[in-house]
Parts: structure tokens; C-alpha cells; sequence
């Protein structure tokens, strides 16, 4: 059933075993799982079943960010289906290694394995559209009859992913069925703005919501499970704890902190010996679904160097954007706006004179929208649109601001960085990859160091995966929910989503947030389905 | 529009004939822009001349390598340098230390 909150007039006291908050992936394949286990489930979402821009502004920061971060109030999408409504389907299962603790990555290490979530990522691709046949290069590459580049490799293998095409917006794809679902009660413009936690008892009793500012409605239930979104599931949590003093879930002042992004960096070219048998790596559509494999360094060789988990597909590039004079070109003009001459100066000129023709190119477009030369769009080479994992810091991390939205609630402050650490792990890997297909006879590598303050200023991309804001861990020092996604210091209140993330890996994080949250569902069952 | 070859005559007055060398030895495929291919080969030779103390065909020659060598053969030891962590960086590029010598020699004698 659904219930427009809007229409509320009155205060509506609601019961139910569970109580889902935020009606995104996470909360709608919870409710999908929960539905034929339990009498009553609800989903709380902020937002309505389409877009309306009073809901998408409830996601504004308290502030502008100091860095280049990407404002928070347009990477993710207020109302029921989440960033699914947006998202580019791309799925791949994290690696074994990515939920080890390594030594040589800060807090890294979650407490569950892989093999604990791996039947899991059966189920969750079937919710992504991605159909069955799991991740394994070899069957890809034997069902599609296409050459493995890294076949002999002893540092590289080729990952693969999948994605739906077109791709699949939750609500659209589950929703009919929850609205006739009579164990389901969909309510929506439903904010989410407080919580009765007993001290004693460290359980929460209701959680109340707004449909209108100062309308304010509640649900009382047996559980609790927050699907707010990698950002806001701290945010709202954060919130709580004003109330409560620290005691939920933040003893150890972890909330909030260790938020990662996946990186996106262009910081190297491939110039293969051929271009022919690279369909793997550049194949178009096979009927509704999308099959591409990508380069990834081997479990052992990423232990052996300390280097961080790293994704490098093949993007087809033109000799414009190849160009090392357009490059050069902006690191000057930005050196010389600030009154200083840029590091490799003369590299620089020197790139902008051999260029100068794609360098014209580029002014052309700009201020003429005209092209110049037509060599300008032909394929030279590739380059890794790399993808990367990102060391969970503390200091990385959302905060409350001095701000608050209509319903009173204090607004984010985001801090993150890409920190030289990460910088550094990735150029080795780099050096390695170049290292390996000379060996290999591939081709050769051009890994792009002379570049790298821009690379890691004004063009560094984002995956705007937000993740790790409420960690999975061992121990309630160094974490907010156990294995179990439970919130430390509490009976009943539980998390979903990218936000329980220990480390992020290099893989868009749906997937795993589907996989989790099926074994969620699965966990819940057992604690409170016949309670 | 001005077509490719038009541009490479404005701006590659000092293109070469072509290195037969690299002919042989598949090097042309570096992806190396060659709007200036001499150009980049002499930057090659000094490159080479700032790491090392000897000369890249004295070099070659102690590799039993002359601009003649059988193309395979030079992949062959290129791939063993790759292998062996035998590279340079050249302008980014990560390339074995026998087609850097290639190169830097062409680059000094052109």
C-alpha cells in the first residue's frame, strides 16, 4: 500500500515489525525480502514516487565544500528508488582481498568475509538486471568468443562487468508489487527527524516523522533499519545523537568519519601494438545487457607492492584528447593566473608548442564551437578511466553544520580529500601495469606523473559512491554497526546501504549494497520474524 | 576544415624521411606523436645522455644489437627487459632500456 504524505492532515500514530527509513535500493530490496516474512513492514522515503525539487533540496550542504567534492545536492536523488533513478547500472562484485585487513591500508579490513556475501551476489544481480551467469572472465570469455589480453599475464588479470541496458530503476521495477503487497506500507514525503531510544533497555522504540514541517507522525516497531544513503545515514544518526548523547552508535566518535568515494582518474594512455581482438575490453550492448572486461592488478601482486585495489578499463581516445598540449596549456594558465611559473616548466612549453595544433583545436571549440583540424577525432589510443579504491581516513568525513533544512534538522558539512597516500599507491600500480604489458608485448604505457596536480585538482572525477560514513567493524572502537549491520550500543537499530562499507574496493557499490542487504533481510528473519 | 597533411607541412618542417631502424623493429607503434619525429628522438638521446655515462650504441653494440638486428630478436630482449625492471621513463612513457638506446642512437646520429 501506499500512502501519500502529503495528503496528511493529522498527526497517524503507525505500528509495524519492521520500519524502514528511506525508500532507495537499499530500503526497497529490504522490503521486497521482508515482505513475505512479515506481517507488517514500512518504508519511511522523504521524497515521493517522481522527482520534486522541494525533496532534492532537503540534500543541500550546510556549507559549499572546500575541495573540488561534488555538491551533495545533485549526486543523489531524493525520492523513492534512490540513485537508481540515475545510475549507469555498472555492477561488479567486490574482491576477496578488499574485505582483508592489510597493513599497508589504514583501517582496512571488515569483519565478514567475502565468502559470507557470496551467495548473496547472485540474488543482487538478479535485482540489478544484470540476470545470472556471474563475474568469472573465463566464462565470459569463453561465451563470447573474445581474446583475454591478460590470459598470460602473472601481475594483470582482466575483471569484468555487467550492466542492464536499459538500466533498472528500482522503484519502477519493484514498486507495483510493493503497493499490493498487504504486509507493505509505503509512506512518502515521510522525513525522518527523531527517534525514542531507552537507555536502559539500549532499544529504539519510535521513530517520528514529518510530512510537513511541524507535522509530526510516528512509528512504533520491533526493529529499525536505516537506508537514508551513504551520506545521510550519518547525518541522521549524528542527529540522534545530539539527543542522546553519543550513545547511539558513537561512543568512539565514529560516525561520520572514514568516508570514501571511488576516484576517477585518467592518469595513463594505453598504445596497444594492435587494435584488433579488444572487443573484451570495448564491446558495445549484447541485447539488454552490457559485458565489458577491464585490466586489475592480481590479489598477490597488490599484497606483495602494498598497493590499493584499482580498476582500469579501456576508453577509446581521440588525438584532441590525447593532447599534451591542451594539458599543458590549462597548467600554465593556471600557474601563471597565480603569479607562478608551473613545476616542469619547460616540459610544459615544450608539450604546447608540438601541440599547438590540437591546442587551436581546443580555443577553436571553446570560443568558435567550430573544429578544426580533423585529425583531431582520430583514435590514437586509450586510456584507463581508472576507477579507485580509496583509503577509509579518519578525517575524511560528514559532519553537522550550522545550517538546518525546513524540518530543523542540521545540514552536512562534507570533508574529503584524496590524499598522497592514495596518490602514491596509485602511480606504483601504474608503473607496474606499464611494467607488464612492455612484458607482455601489448603495447606500451604512458603513465601521466607530469600531470598530476591537475589530475588531483580540477579533472579528478568521482564515483560519487558515498561510503564508509557508518563502518562495519570488530569492536565498537573502531567502528558504528557489528557484523550483523546492528548499531553498537543498541538492540534494534540497524543500517543498510554503502554507508556500512569498511573499504570501498574499486567497484561501483550497488551491487554489494543489494548483496548486503539481502543477507540483512535474512538476519532480521531470524530475530524478529517469529518474536 | 584543414586536412591532416596540410597541417603536418605548417607544423613538421623538420619531419624525417623515416628511421629504418624502427621500421624493423616495430617501434613505430609506440604512439609517440611523430609530428616531429626527430625532434623526439633527439630528446630521447638526451634523455639517455642525462642517466647514463656511455653512449646508446656502444650500449647496443655490448648487447650484441645493431640497427640491422632481426626485429623479433629485439622484442625479445625488450620484452626481458621489461621483465627484468630494465626501463626508462621517457616523457612518461615506460619503455625497455634496448628501444630507448634505439631510439637515442637514432636520435644522435639523424
Amino acid at each position: 500500500m501506499l500512502i501519500d504524505g502529503s495528503s496528511l492532515n493529522e498527526r497517524v500514530e503507525l505500528s509495524a515489525d519492521i520500519c524502514i527509513c528511506g525508500g532507495g535500493v537499499a530500503g526497497l530490496v529490504l522490503a521486497k525480502e521482508l515482505a513475505a516474512k512479515f506481517h507488517k513492514v514500512i518504508v519511511l522515503e522523504s521524497g515521493g514516487e517522481s522527482y520534486t525539487q522541494e525533496a532534492q533540496d532537503l540534500y543541500a550542504p550546510s556549507v559549499a565544500n572546500k575541495s573540488f567534492y561534488p555538491d551533495p545536492s545533485y549526486s543523489r536523488l531524493r525520492f523513492l528508488g534512490g540513485a537508481s533513478n540515475h545510475w549507469e547500472n555498472n555492477t561488479s562484485p567486490l574482491d576477496p582481498i578488499d574485505f582483508e585487513r592489510r597493513p599497508w591500508i589504514p583501517n582496512s579490513g571488515w569483519p565478514i568475509r567475502f565468502k559470507d556475501l557470496e551467495k548473496y551476489y547472485s540474488v543482487a544481480e538478479r535485482y540489478c538486471g544484470v540476470k545470472g551467469n556471474g563475474y568469472d572472465t573465463a566464462f565470459w570469455v569463453n561465451k563470447l568468443g573474445y581474446k583475454d589480453w591478460m590470459a598470460g599475464s602473472s601481475v594483470l588479470e582482466t575483471g569484468m562487468a555487467k550492466a542492464a541496458v536499459p538500466a533498472t530503476r528500482f522503484y519502477a521495477e519493484y514498486g507495483d508489487s510493493l503497493k499490493v503487497s498487504s504486509h507493505v506500507q509505503i509512506v512518502t514525503f515521510a522525513n525522518v527527524v527523531d527517534v525514542d531510544f531507552e537507555k536502559e533497555t539500549e532499544t529504539i522504540s519510535t521513530a517520528y516523522f514529518e510530512t510537513k514541517p511541524g507535522l509530526r507522525h510516528q512509528v512504533n516497531a520491533k526493529a529499525f533499519v536505516m537506508c537514508f544513503g551513504g551520506i545521510e545515514n550519518a547525518r541522521m544518526l549524528l542527529t540522534f545523537n545530539e539527543k542522546y548523547n553519543n550513545l547511539i552508535g558513537n561512543r568512539f566518535d565514529n560516525i561520520g568519519r572514514y568516508f570514501m568515494d571511488h576516484p576517477t582518474v585518467r592518469a595513463a594512455q594505453f598504445y596497444p601494438h594492435t587494435h584488433t581482438d579488444l572487443d573484451l575490453y570495448t564491446g558495445g550492448p549484447i541485447g539488454d545487457l552490457v559485458v565489458k572486461g577491464f585490466f586489475k592488478i592480481k590479489e598477490e601482486i597488490l599484497s606483495q607492492n602494498e598497493i590499493s585495489n584499482i580498476r582500469m578499463p579501456l576508453q577509446p581516445a581521440t588525438e584532441y584528447e590525447m593532447s599534451d598540449g591542451i594539458s599543458s596549456h590549462h597548467i600554465m594558465a593556471d600557474a601563471f593566473s597565480e603569479g607562478e611559473l608551473p613545476d616542469n616548466f619547460g616540459t610544459h612549453i615544450l608539450n604546447y608548442i608540438k601541440d599547438f595544433d590540437m591546442v587551436a583545436e581546443a580555443i577553436s571549440r571553446k570560443a568558435f564551437n567550430t573544429r578544426l583540424f580533423e585529425s583531431a577525432n582520430e583514435m590514437t589510443g586509450y586510456q584507463f578511466a581508472m576507477m579507485l579504491e580509496q583509503t577509509p581516513h579518519r578525517d575524511n568525513r560528514i559532519r553537522l553544520g550550522d545550517k538546518r533544512d525546513p524540518y530543523g534538522l542540521r545540514r552536512v558539512e562534507i570533508d574529503w580529500e584524496f590524499k598522497k597516500d592514495d596518490q602514491e599507491r596509485m602511480w606504483r600500480a601504474l608503473e607496474l601495469t606499464a611494467i607488464e604489458v612492455g612484458a607482455l608485448s601489448l603495447g606500451r604505457v604512458r603513465v601521466l606523473k607530469e600531470r598530476a596536480e591537475r589530475l588531483m585538482g580540477d579533472q579528478l572525477g568521482y564515483g560519487h559512491h558515498h561510503m564508509g560514513t557508518t563502518r562495519m567493524s570488530e569492536r565498537y572502537e573502531e567502528g558504528v554497526v557489528d557484523s550483523h549491520q546492528k548499531v553498537f550500543g543498541t538492540n534494534n537499530l540497524y543500517v543498510a546501504g554503502s554507508s556500512v562499507f569498511s573499504t570501498g574496493g574499486h567497484v561501483p557499490p550497488t551491487l554489494t549494497i543489494v548483496a548486503m542487504t539481502v543477507r540483512l533481510a535474512e538476519i532480521l528473519s531470524r530475530e524478529y520474524a517469529n518474536g | 576544415m584543414v586536412d591532416k597533411v596540410k597541417r603536418n607541412m605548417l607544423l613538421l618542417p623538420l619531419a624525417i624521411s623515416g628511421v629504418s631502424a624502427f621500421a624493423h623493429t616495430n617501434m613505430g607503434s609506440l604512439g609517440l606523436e611523430h609530428k616531429n619525429r626527430k625532434a623526439e628522438f633527439q630528446y630521447v638521446y638526451a634523455c639517455w645522455k642525462k642517466k647514463f655515462s656511455y653512449e646508446p650504441e656502444s650500449y647496443l653494440l655490448s648487447q650484441g644489437v645493431s640497427l640491422q638486428e632481426d626485429k623479433e630478436q629485439i622484442q625479445a630482449i625488450s620484452r626481458q627487459d621489461f621483465k627484468k625492471g630494465n626501463t626508462l621513463e621517457i616523457n612518461g612513457f615506460i619503455l625497455s632500456k634496448i628501444e630507448t638506446a634505439l631510439m637515442a642512437a637514432t636520435g644522435k646520429f639523424i
